[in-house]
């Protein structure tokens, strides 16, 4: 490949992978919300 | 009381049925060929500035839109309009989020229906010993309805988008994408391996599939200064991200008052743009170029990715041998249907939350309104493909209307609304700080570009308004038959677009009655 076309490649991939992995793996990790967790505590599951 | 009350099951699914929402047919057969039309590897920068500068503020946009109806028991753009802009026009307009989807939805589940059909095709071996012409021949008898299989398949579709619809958002849509998400990710990374790795002389292959590569990634940054490049951008951004179609809002509107949209929409949106950039662009052009060379491979993108897709992929899977032929065309079909599957039952989210909310339909009711509605309006898009029926549906509604509907819910949000109440709308229960430069964008920057956009399209438009490439055609011909033909398919085309303003009137008609209902109840 040509050293234009291969810098172009790796770096428009890398850098949507890496702003793609960085969110979601960002909005995995997030806590659940507050008023989720009361709703869960006021009518639990079952209860 | 609206019977709808429906909500996301978890964050996850929500996130995963916004990126299946934007995740279609057009990230693997649309951008690469737009990309090698427009600079190669160059194109990406006028790309990634309409995605920063247009795209990502669309997303925020379209998220609190639909997170503040839904908060007001709104979960369809026409009375989400009608909140936010208090005059009676913006309800009307809103009409565009689900007319759009509707009128898309008609010939995009044909489209879905062929990759049930190729599926099938593939599984059982039909293009197995076939030529070049010989697989070609099959596409040609497919759209022409020869045999049962065309009907077969669009009748299953149909079937199966509308029981996932009937199901509900937790239990059928967000099931839908948390099972196809993953395996299109998965069939694409099996692909695009495949396709990098071709090498020269083995399997009947003429170059490496390095050299595809190379001939879409090779930069020519002279074009960054055409307008057109620019045009092809912004309009694959609007395309790509499924942004001023409608369908964000009403996947938004049954998220919880409080509920992040910034890095809910960043996800969704990158997750998009994983697949269009690393996974769709390494694909086709690869295996093709791989096979067939950089001259032929440009002569059949001329008429857009759909033909190699499927024209030409099945054949050049059949040089991998038996096994990795089978495996191939499961996972490329594969990998399309559930790109499709997961934005058509996007398509049919706003029809389900605008008859539920203003109509009190039950699920199954309105599941099944909408597939006889995509049943009648699909028709004569698969009857009169050849007479161009297909294309007419996808330009006026899939092409000219996000445009312009995305120019007018900017408008609405950031300067009827007003920017102050919408950027307390969009960084409302954020989880990240979205940077206060996106304030600015939001009110300038975005809707200028979508000015520039839609006035860039105007020449076009009106050349297509005025079947202004048939008329050339028609003063070349010389043989009456081809005569009487091309005007047969004039009419074919203006016919298809009263059956579209029809529908359009329908549904204004639909949100007159349902104002009415309000207003009364109000009393």
């Amino acid at each position: 490949m040509d050293t234009s076309a291969l810098i172009m490649m790796i770096l428009s991939k890398g850098i949507i992978a890496g702003f793609t992995f960085y969110f979601f793996g960002k909005m995995l990790s997030m806590p659940v919300k507050k008023e989720e967790q009361e709703e869960e505590h006021n009518y639990p599951r079952g209860g | 009381m609206s019977s709808n009350t429906e909500s996301w099951g978890s964050r996850l699914g929500l996130v995963l049925a916004m990126a299946g929402n934007a995740v279609g047919f057009g990230n693997f057969l649309r951008f690469p060929v737009q990309a090698i039309q427009n600079g190669g590897g160059a194109f990406i920068i006028p790309y990634m500035v309409c995605f920063l500068l247009l795209g990502m503020p669309l997303l925020f946009v379209e998220w609190a839109m639909g997170r503040y109806g839904g908060q007001h028991g709104d979960h369809s753009t026409p009375f989400i309009f009608d909140r936010m802009g208090k005059h009676f026009i913006w309800k009307y307009i809103g009409v565009s989020g689900i007319f759009i989807n509707i009128g898309v939805a008609a010939y995009y589940c044909y489209l879905e229906s062929w990759t049930l059909g190729y599926l099938w095709y593939s599984i059982t071996g039909a293009f197995s010993g076939q030529t070049a012409e010989g697989v070609n021949l099959i596409f040609t008898n497919y759209v022409g309805l020869s045999g049962n299989i065309p009907w077969v398949c669009w009748i299953l579709c149909l079937a199966i988008n509308t029981w996932i619809l009937s199901r509900g958002l937790e239990d059928g849509v967000e099931v839908a994408a948390k099972i196809g998400m993953p395996l299109l990710i998965l069939f694409g990374i099996f692909l695009a391996i495949r396709a990098l790795t071709i090498t020269a002389g083995s399997d009947g292959a003429i170059n490496d599939g390095l050299v595809g590569a190379n001939f879409l990634w090779k930069p020519d940054f002279s074009t960054i200064w055409t307008a057109k490049v620019w045009l092809a951008a912004a309009g694959q951004i609007f395309f790509t991200l499924a942004v001023g179609w409608g369908m964000i809002h009403a996947y938004a509107a049954y998220i919880k008052p409080n509920d992040d949209v910034v890095l809910n929409s960043l996800s969704a949106g990158w997750t998009n743009e994983f697949v269009e950039v690393v996974l769709g662009a390494s694909i086709i052009i690869p295996i093709s170029v791989g096979y067939l060379g950089i001259e032929r491979v440009v002569e059949l993108t001329q008429s857009g990715g759909l033909g190699l897709g499927f024209r030409t992929m099945p054949f050049l899977f059949q040089q991998w041998g038996p096994v990795l032929a089978v495996l191939a065309g499961v996972a490329w079909f594969g990998l399309l249907f559930f790109a499709g599957i997961t934005s058509s039952l996007a398509m049919g989210t706003p029809w389900m939350g605008f008859m539920r909310d203003e109509f009190n339909w039950s699920r199954n009711k309105t599941a099944l309104s909408f597939a006889a509605i995509i049943f009648i309006l699909g028709l004569p898009t698969i009857l009169f493909y050849n007479e161009g029926v297909f294309d007419e549906f996808d330009y006026w509604v899939g092409t000219v209307g996000l445009v312009l509907a995305g120019l007018l819910e900017i408008i609405l949000f950031s300067w009827v609304f007003g920017l102050e109440k919408g950027w307390a709308e969009i960084t409302r229960g954020a989880d990240i700080k979205l940077p206060i430069f996106f304030k600015y964008v939001l009110k300038y920057v975005t809707p200028i570009i979508i000015i520039f956009v839609f006035i860039g399209s105007l020449p076009d438009i009106y050349d297509n308004l005025m079947h202004k490439s048939l008329y050339t055609k028609i003063a070349a011909a010389t043989n009456p038959a081809d005569i009487a033909a091309l005007q047969t398919q004039m009419s074919y085309l203006n016919w298809s677009r009263l059956l579209l303003i029809s529908v359009l009137l329908g549904i204004c008609y639909l949100v007159f009655l349902a104002n009415k209902k309000r207003m009364l109840k109000a009393k």
